[in-house]
C-alpha cells in the first residue's frame, strides 16, 4: 500500500508542478540535470534562513538553484548526481552555502529528486 | 543506486486535497528498517512522516529535551533574558511559575508566555556549541544555549532577542498547524518582527556567515532604515559567538 501510495503521490506531485511551471513565469523545471558544483553547507534554518547552492547542468544550460536547509541527517545530493529539479524564484536573504546574502534573487527549490549514477 | 528526493511540503498539502492520498516525505531514509518492529520500513518515507516531531499529545505546553546540563542552562538562561522563572515536570513541560519585570526583556516576557499558553506543544531540545545549530534549528527544535548565551554576554537584551525569536517563531509556526517548511516563511517573519521589537527596531539583518572559525554580525534597523544597533563576534571553532 505505501509503495503504490507513493507512485501516485509522486505522479501528482510531477503533474501539479508541471501544470505550475507553464502558467507562471516565476517557477522553472529541469529534467536531467547533472550537479556540476555544490555549495559548502551551513547550519540549519532558524534565526536566519540558509541553503545549500547546486550549480547544475541541463541541455547545456547552466543553472544555479538553492536547496532549503531544513532537514536534519539527510543526505544532500553530491557532484555528478543526475536530478531532476522544481523550483520557482524567490528574493532570498540568509545565508547560501558559506556566504551571506542580502536580497537577491535566486531559483528556490521546491521538487528535486536526484539518483547517483 | 542511491536516491535523493526533495518535496516542499506546500507541495504535500495540495496532494492532500487533490489526490486524496496520505501525505508521505519522498526521500530515501538513512535509517534501515528496523526487523522487529517494522518501523521505518518504506525506504521512501522521512522520519516516519513527521519529518518535523512537533506534536500535540496533550495541548498547552513547552517541552524541553536535551542534556541535563543544557536543560539546566535554558531555564537559568530565561530567567535571566524574560524575568520568568519557569519549571520543568517529569515529563519535561515548562510552566512559569514566578516573573519579576526587573529582570530582562518585557518583550522575551511575553514570548515566553505566549509559547506556554500556547493551545499548541512546542517541543524544545537544548543543546550546546552545536556546529550545525546557530542560535536554533527550526525543523528539529533545537536551541543552542551557547549561542544565545554568548549573544547575552554582549547584551543581555541580544540574547533576549534571539530567544524571542524563537519562541515567537515556533509559537506562529503551530498556530498555523504545525511546524512545517511551509510554515515557514510568515513564522520566521513574526519572529523577526518580535526579535527586533526586543531591540526597539524595526527589522534585522545579519552579514557574515555563522560557520565556525567565521566572522558574523547582526544589525538592527529602525523603520527608516537606519542602524540602531550592530554587533559582530568572531565565533570559534563550535559556531558559537
Amino acid at each position: 500500500m505505501k509503495a503504490k501510495h507513493y507512485i501516485l503521490a509522486l505522479s501528482l506531485a510531477t503533474g501539479a508542478a508541471c501544470a505550475t511551471t507553464g502558467t507562471d513565469p516565476r517557477r522553472g523545471a529541469l529534467n536531467d540535470a547533472v550537479i556540476t558544483e555544490r555549495s559548502a553547507i551551513p547550519p540549519y534554518t532558524g534565526y536566519i534562513r540558509t541553503w545549500v547552492q547546486l550549480k547544475v547542468k541541463s541541455n547545456g544550460t547552466d543553472l544555479t538553484v538553492l536547496l532549503p536547509h531544513f532537514e536534519d541527517g539527510k543526505r544532500i545530493p553530491e557532484i555528478g548526481e543526475t536530478c531532476r529539479i522544481r523550483y520557482h524564484s524567490e528574493i532570498i536573504e540568509g545565508q547560501v552555502g558559506d556566504e551571506s546574502v542580502q536580497e537577491a534573487n535566486a531559483n528556490v527549490v521546491d521538487q528535486m529528486e536526484c539518483e547517483r549514477g | 543506486m542511491s536516491k535523493f528526493t526533495y518535496l516542499k511540503a506546500g507541495l504535500l498539502s495540495l496532494l492532500l486535497v487533490a489526490g486524496s492520498v496520505q501525505a508521505r516525505f519522498f526521500s530515501t531514509d538513512p535509517v534501515q528498517p528496523n526487523p522487529n518492529t517494522g518501523e521505518n520500513f518504506n525506504r521512501y518515507y522521512y522520519a516516519n512522516n513527521n519529518p518535523y516531531k512537533f506534536t500535540d499529545p496533550d495541548g498547552r505546553a513547552v517541552s524541553l529535551a536535551g542534556a541535563p546540563a543544557d536543560q539546566q542552562k535554558f531555564i537559568q538562561q530565561t530567567h535571566q533574558l524574560t524575568g520568568s522563572t519557569i519549571a520543568a515536570d517529569k515529563q519535561g513541560n515548562l510552566s512559569i511559575t514566578a516573573t519579576d519585570p526587573k529582570v530582562g526583556a518585557p518583550g522575551a516576557a511575553t514570548a515566553l508566555a505566549n509559547a506556554i499558553n500556547s493551545p499548541h506543544q512546542i517541543s524544545l531540545t537544548a543543546v550546546s556549541s552545536d556546529p550545525n545549530v546557530f542560535i536554533d534549528s527550526y525543523a528539529t527544535g533545537k536551541v543552542d544555549v551557547d549561542d544565545i548565551g554568548n549573544f547575552a554576554a554582549t547584551d543581555n537584551n541580544l540574547g533576549a532577542a534571539a530567544l524571542t525569536h524563537v519562541l515567537t517563531e515556533y509559537t506562529t509556526a503551530m498556530q498555523a498547524g504545525g511546524m512545517t517548511q511551509a510554515n515557514f516563511p510568515a513564522a520566521h517573519s513574526a519572529g523577526l518582527s518580535a526579535e527586533s521589537a526586543v531591540m526597539g527596531a524595526a527589522t534585522r539583518t545579519s552579514t557574515g556567515v555563522p560557520t565556525p572559525g567565521s566572522n558574523f554580525g547582526v544589525q538592527y534597523q529602525d523603520a527608516s532604515g537606519a542602524t540602531v544597533k550592530s554587533y559582530n563576534f568572531l565565533l570559534d571553532q563550535n559556531g558559537t559567538p
